[in-house]
């Protein structure tokens, strides 16, 4: 078996306020192989959109001095790079697409200028070449009409079509591995599965690896082979999509699946997780979890629980697992 | 009798863009819409962006005056309510928008914001207000105590159940809760969805819901009308709907619903291309350029809406 | 490190400004001698630390004999004074009628910003000698060219910062609620623009109290016999190379005033705008 592309092990990113360092993601660990796609999913605060910066090294200086672990990639831990060697990794090797299309883009530049820049940023072709190039980005995302779409200036796009935009600037060098943090979630629902299906086949295609970050578990379901449950930043539970969905050993999984209405069946009442999520500064000794869990027991609170195996490729971090059960 | 607290009649829309003094063109952002909220039920209201919805809703809470057509409350058409009853429809009819950091006045107090309607429909006195005011916070969850304070000390999800206190201030009947729960958290959305459940049971209020997440608005909705540029096109019960989607684009906004199973067989979704600009729609019916089964009447002539199964009306020629 | 560098400048600027703001207020109490009165044997004496100067006059005397130190501590009553009344009412005019052209928009906004554009480019100093000679100098006077010259900058501000105010959800509920214009104006845009206004009214200060000693150096200001550091240098200008005194304390005075204001709007700009940075949470 391969090694896997991307290995990270003990990641840690921390932020000092009002003296106090705040551990935005802790000790996280997970593989990715190359090829399959790997669903990081989370509310706010537990640390997922840290993760996908920490992945590229993006993360703003001030966590520098309090970030610890290794980030992996063919061997090499980006944490460690020289800044030229990073640089050149950076939208070659590793890409990013995030949430908000509008803050993406540049709205002074043509769409076709923004895509030339990553070629040109990686010396891949002759200066003359590079608008063509763009060109051939824009209908690789599926863009009607791209010899005219490629001198656009954002503005004058629709969100869907801004979002494949960036799409294409971070495809445009072909990545082995792309990073998509919410990519979908300020795009209608048409739109937005248009957009997962044409991810799907360009993964198809060049047998890119994905990092998805999101909340929506429609999307993990359509998108992702394995799925890490971040809570609190700890990974609470990593396993393969289907033992996820039928078969969650972590009380937080099992709950958040719970809470969210199901389109083909009718509920009268959602069953919901009491409190909040704890803030950075005030997250117990024990499992980070057991306030809110209706399965905590005394030990819980105090202690805080190991990494379980509780299958092949299946962990969970918590004391008591929930025994496989019919879901 | 169930009373219809609020109905429209071919309510219309027009807004001019113009450059500089020329106009340049017509949106037509809601046209020809007839909807009817009935006591006690909720009205889901599903379409994605540029359908029109949110000028709907400004047209329904008296922001915006009609092109054309007509907006009644109890049966008594908008402009023709005398000051008092002006008053009363305030009371009566509340909304609660999506950005929960963007509907609270950050300089003022909690107490204050939540008892805004009261204060402006009502003559009641300060100590009633406050009594008010303490009553609809615990109602949502919240104590008393968070009244003296300021909108940069709660979260997100905390804020939005002030907005829902403010909404539920002044005894109101009808809800209009645009995307209320959209941008929270899954957890936190879980614990809207039920108390606004909850509040309905206890009060009976209606609730006109508009969301673009089909599983929440089949999880609220006693009825779906579901819109796109500016028309309804298809409205029924929720089970109706739901199980038999009749028109084309709620069938395609059906098939683009991820569901939570990944064994489920997902078609690639079938709709292409994006939604038309609303300053030059399509002739005939809005959506035959992107219809998988538009025939040739589509682009000549605009269907109506017809009923096809007790309470389910669609605007389709294929019906 | 930057921190600290910040933290001192703005204890440096706080410092400044209640040191004026507190010889301005005790003048005529700390002050050695009156300002008005001057002894002519002792005119034109240098400050203590030249050849000919005494401790009796620390920064010298100006050519009738009056007392320099005196005449900055009255000065700074006058251009204090100025500053604060012309600020206030191009302040609370502007301001009024910038949220107005905000909110309401249409034709009150077209017609209250063309008169603004109008204002803008109006040509300061001719308008100032103008209005100064049709109307004689006085203390009234000059307060009301100034607010004139300086209403149009809160208009702007005013408006822009209510267009942001008029985008949020929470005016569309007071509206909803039934709240007149009137009423949303002054409980929900007032408060929300108040900072901004308040950050450009520090940053005024610097600006007129320029404009009130470059009227006073013209002849325009602040009539004699009153101090006022415009007018003191203009007074010493035949004396530069002579009796340098007379022109460069008031020169420091102006300029510290304007440097201290500066910075304090400046850091108050700073604290006022948390939400720049960059979010971290999830």
């Amino acid at each position: 078996m391969n090694a896997p592309m991307l290995q990270v092990r003990n990641l840690t990113v921390g932020l000092k306020r009002h003296g106090q360092v705040l551990r935005l993601v802790d000790g996280i660990s997970f593989d990715v192989q190359a090829g399959e796609t790997l669903g990081i999913v989370g509310e706010s605060g537990s640390g997922k959109s840290t993760t996908a910066l920490a992945l590229m090294r993006l993360t703003p200086r001030s966590t520098w001095p309090h970030t610890s672990g290794q980030v992996l990639f063919d061997g090499h831990d980006i944490l460690l790079m020289e800044e030229d060697r990073l640089r050149a990794m950076r939208g070659r090797d590793i890409s990013m697409v995030l949430q908000d299309p509008m803050a993406s883009l540049n709205p002074v530049f043509t769409v076709g200028k923004q895509i030339e820049e990553a070629f040109a940023v990686h010396n891949l072709c002759a200066k003359a070449e590079r608008r063509s190039l763009a060109i051939e980005a824009l209908r690789r995302v599926r863009i009607a009409t791209p010899e005219q779409r490629v001198d656009d200036y954002p503005h004058q796009m629709s969100g869907g079509m801004k979002q494949r935009v960036v799409g294409a600037i971070a495809l445009a060098c072909q990545p082995r591995l792309l990073i998509a943090d919410e990519p979908t979630t300020s795009l209608d629902v048409t739109i937005q599965a248009q957009y997962l299906d044409l991810l799907k086949d360009i993964q198809r295609e060049s047998g890119m690896s994905m990092v998805f970050i999101t909340h929506d578990f429609g999307v993990v379901a359509r998108m992702c082979d394995r799925v890490c449950v971040l809570y609190a930043g700890q990974i609470v539970e990593s396993a393969p999509v289907r033992t996820i969905f039928k078969n969650p050993a972590h009380w937080y999984t099992r709950a958040l699946l719970d809470s969210v209405p199901q389109l083909h069946t009718k509920a009268e009442r959602l069953i919901s997780i009491a409190g909040t999520p704890p803030q950075a500064d005030s997250r117990s000794r024990g499992c980070r979890f057991a306030s809110r869990c209706t399965n905590a027991q005394a030990r819980c609170l105090i202690e805080p629980p190991p990494l379980q195996e509780i299958a092949a490729n299946h962990s969970a971090l918590c004391w008591y697992p929930r025994e496989s059960a019919t879901s | 009798m169930t009373t219809t607290y609020l109905a429209t009649r071919s309510l219309t829309k027009h807004f001019e863009v113009k450059t500089g003094l020329q106009t340049r063109g017509i949106v037509r952002a809601v046209d020809g819409i007839d909807l009817a909220l009935h006591e006690g039920e909720t009205l889901g209201l599903v379409g994605e962006s540029g359908c029109g919805k949110t000028t709907l809703l400004r047209l329904l809470l008296n922001l915006l005056p009609p092109s054309e057509g007509t907006v009644s409350f109890k049966g008594c058409d908008l402009p023709a309510l005398s000051k008092q009853e002006l008053r009363e429809y305030r009371r009566a009819v509340q909304p609660v928008f999506q950005n929960p950091f963007s509907s609270l006045d950050p300089r003022m107090r909690v107490d204050r914001i939540v008892s805004e309607p009261l204060r402006v429909n009502t003559s009641l006195g300060s100590i009633e207000v406050a009594a008010r005011v303490a009553e609809v916070l615990r109602m949502v969850g919240l104590h008393a105590s968070d009244a003296e304070k300021y909108p940069h000390e709660f979260s997100g999800g905390q804020r939005q159940r002030i907005a829902i206190a403010r909404a539920l201030a002044s005894e109101p009947r009808v809800l209009i809760l645009d995307e209320a729960v959209s941008s929270q958290d899954i957890s936190i959305r879980a614990q809207i969805l039920n108390l606004l459940k909850d509040l309905q049971a206890r009060f009976g209020l209606s609730y006109l819901f508009v969301a673009h997440d089909l599983s929440t608005v089949r999880f609220m909705s006693d009825r779906i009308s579901v819109m796109y540029l500016g028309k309804i096109v298809e409205t029924g019960p929720t089970e109706s709907v739901c199980r038999q989607p009749r028109h084309p684009y709620t069938q395609a906004l059906f098939d683009a619903c991820l569901p939570d199973d990944p064994e489920f067989p997902t078609k690639s979704s079938a709709l292409q291309g994006e939604v038309p600009s609303p300053l030059d729609p399509p002739p005939g019916c809005r959506f035959h350029p992107r219809c998988p089964r538009a025939l040739a009447t589509c682009s000549q002539a605009e269907p109506l809406l017809k009923e096809i199964a007790p309470g389910h009306t669609v605007a389709c020629a294929l019906y | 490190m930057r921190g600290l560098l910040r933290n001192s400048v703005a204890m440096f600027s706080f410092t400044v400004v209640a040191m004026l703001i507190a010889a301005a207020v005790l003048a005529p109490w700390i002050a050695p001698y009156d300002p008005v009165a001057g002894v002519l044997q002792d005119r034109l004496s240098p400050p203590v630390w030249q050849a000919g100067g005494s401790w009796a006059h620390v920064l010298g005397t100006d050519v009738l004999g009056r007392d320099i130190l005196s005449r900055l501590l009255y000065g700074a009553r006058v251009s204090l004074a100025v500053c604060a009344l012309a600020i206030l009412v191009a302040g609370c005019i502007g301001s009024a009628l910038g949220i107005a052209a905000g909110y309401l928009g249409g034709w009150v906004e077209a017609v209250i910003m063309r008169v603004v554009d109008l204002a803008i480019s109006l040509p300061v100093i001719l308008i100032a000698l103008l209005f100064g000679v049709l109307f004689g100098p006085s203390f009234g006077n000059i307060v009301i060219i100034i607010s004139l010259l300086l209403w149009s900058q809160f208009a702007r501000m005013a408006r822009g910062e209510t267009l942001k105010v008029r985008a949020q959800d929470y005016v569309d509920l007071a509206r909803a609620a039934g709240c007149s214009s009137l009423s949303i104006m002054w409980r929900h845009v007032l408060p929300n623009v108040g900072s901004s206004l308040i950050v450009l009214a520090t940053l005024q200060v610097g600006t007129v109290i320029i404009m009130e000693a470059s009227l006073s150096f013209l002849g325009v200001g602040v009539p004699p016999p009153w101090p006022a550091w415009g007018s003191m240098i203009a007074e010493g200008r035949s004396y530069v190379v002579s009796a340098w005194w007379l022109c460069i304390f008031p020169g420091l005075a102006v300029l510290f005033t304007v440097l201290a204001m500066n910075l304090l709007g400046d850091e108050l700009t700073d604290t006022l705008n948390p939400s720049l940075r960059r979010d971290l949470g999830g």
